[in-house]
């Protein structure tokens, strides 16, 4: 049993270290313009869109209405969160303004939504090496085009490569977290999986409409905004799919 | 081919196409309350197309994954190319004060519009060959999105401003029949989502092959024209956090038809 555990603390670590990953894209970005940015912002709200589909799709396996209703109290939570950095002046680093208050909210909905990955793999982990290899292989690589949502938040703004591979890891590290319990209690945290995975998924759509695509469309076009979003939901998408 | 499904999607099309009448029909409303009732419609209408993107995503990733994806690619950059092609970009003001469309450019502003009644009615198509009910209920969600889409039409062509700084809101434009009231030219422009939401419906049920392809295409159109017609509209005429609210929450109402659509 000690060293199955070690084996879920051990998978479930290399998944959050695979978020890291996701900065990679960003290390030949020096300056980014106005169009760059929404470019990225675009880039961020397909790919979340692409993984709230994704996380909605999981959760649906384990019950529908579940996951939605984790993702209402996902979206609302989400808003209470902006309502409540609205009257303050945030600082992230350097950052400052607008620009923290998204770094803070991507970061705080990203991290949060990985306790749900975190039991998915503890869980997955009661279905045999083999199903858990498999679970925690995807996870993995599906953590990369999350991490390059968070990075291109952080990057426009003036965030430092290194910081974008580290937060992008750290928003993951719930993962090795929950794993464990979740593995050694599977009967417990089943039924919280799909509110988890709801939860998750409703912060994310709340964040795409309510930060990413109005501030993408004060930017740019609104036809290049939408091009880029869709494809970037559509690359989420095959990567899930097939990854 | 039983002709009872036929006939329900050309009834369900031909309804959501001409509730577009109704926003045409003048009421005294202020134009703060205007703004706000079509910020409202459109949000819902933008979380509504969303979710029925996502079901037919779905449904298509189940039937075959590559033809989905690469459907919904070709769906997106097809309507993205088409809209660079018409120069329907300049239409893309959301402000409702920014009215008028100019004289000359009614004809390219009426082609946009039935480009966008076009990918809605194959969505409606490609929904009704996966489930009928889904087609149906689509069909039903665009009726209420047309009524704000012909608000929008009567205003930007015949609002008392557009006619005062041009006389001639609606002149002569080479493809229009120029003296039609409102409502029939709004009908006009929606004829294309009837034609289209039959001939998808009918293509799928020839060629049932081309369904994953069919339901990615218009997964990847619903999405595209979703995101460059109905939110930046939206958000230029309410707040944020209304259009996010509720756009979410008709997605997720959508959603939640899954197992009863699906």
């Amino acid at each position: 049993m000690t060293a199955e555990i070690k084996w879920v603390f051990l998978y479930s670590l290399l998944t959050a270290l695979a978020t890291g990953l996701g900065a990679l894209p960003f290390a030949f970005l020096r300056q980014v313009s106005t169009r760059g940015l929404a470019l990225a912002e675009s880039l961020a709200a397909g790919l979340m869109l692409g993984a709230s589909f994704s996380l909605i799709a999981e959760g649906s396996h384990y019950g529908l209405t579940q996951t939605l209703t984790g993702g209402a109290f996902g979206g609302l939570l989400l808003l209470a969160g902006k309502r409540l950095l609205d009257g303050h002046d945030i600082q992230f680093g350097e950052i400052r303004g607008a620009g923290a208050r998204r770094i803070l909210l991507i970061l705080a909905i990203m991290t949060l939504h990985s306790f749900s990955e975190g039991i998915a793999v503890g869980v997955s982990f009661g279905g045999g090496q083999k199903l858990a290899t498999l679970i925690t292989l995807a996870i993995a690589v599906h953590n990369i085009p999350e991490g390059l949502a968070i990075s291109a938040v952080l990057r426009p703004q003036g965030a430092s490569l290194l910081a974008c591979a580290g937060w992008s890891i750290f928003s993951s590290l719930p993962q090795p977290l929950m794993a464990v319990p979740a593995f050694l209690f599977v009967e417990t945290f089943q039924p919280v999986l799909p509110y988890g995975l709801g939860f998750a998924a409703g912060a994310m759509v709340l964040m795409v409409f309510l930060e990413l695509l109005p501030e993408a469309y004060e930017k740019a076009d609104s036809e290049n905004v939408a091009l880029w979003t869709t494809l970037a939901l559509v690359a989420m998408v095959l990567f899930q799919t097939y990854l | 081919m039983s002709s009872t499904p036929i006939l329900s999607l050309l009834v369900a099309a031909s309804v959501a196409a001409l509730a577009t009448t109704l926003g045409t029909i003048p009421l005294s409303f202020d134009l703060k309350a205007k703004r706000r009732a079509l910020s409202a419609a459109y949000s819902v209408a933008a979380g509504i197309m969303i979710g029925a993107g996502y079901l037919l995503t779905l449904a298509g990733l189940e039937s075959r994954p590559s033809a989905c994806i690469l459907g919904a690619v070709l769906g997106s950059t097809y309507s993205f190319w088409l809209r660079r092609v018409t120069g329907s970009k300049k239409f893309d003001d959301n402000d409702l004060e920014s009215i008028p469309v100019e004289p000359k450019e009614v004809d390219r502003f009426l082609l946009q519009s039935s480009f966008h009644s076009a990918a809605e009615g194959a969505a409606i198509g490609a929904a009704a060959a996966v489930a009928l009910p889904l087609g149906l209920f689509l069909a039903a969600a665009l009726a209420v999105h047309n009524i704000g889409e012909g608000m929008v039409l009567t205003h930007r062509l015949y609002s008392p401003q557009a006619t005062s700084s041009h006389p001639n809101a609606v002149p002569a434009p080479l493809l229009w029949p120029t003296s039609l009231p409102p409502a029939a030219l709004v009908v006009v422009t929606k004829l294309p989502q009837i034609v289209l939401a039959m001939g998808t419906y009918f293509l799928i049920q020839v060629w049932p092959e081309f369904l994953p392809l069919a339901l990615g295409f218009t997964a990847g159109a619903l999405f595209f024209l979703t995101l460059t017609d109905l939110t930046p509209f939206a958000y230029g005429q309410g707040r944020r956090e209304w259009v996010a609210l509720l756009c979410s929450a008709a997605a997720a109402l959508v959603v939640l038809g899954q197992s009863f659509f699906l």
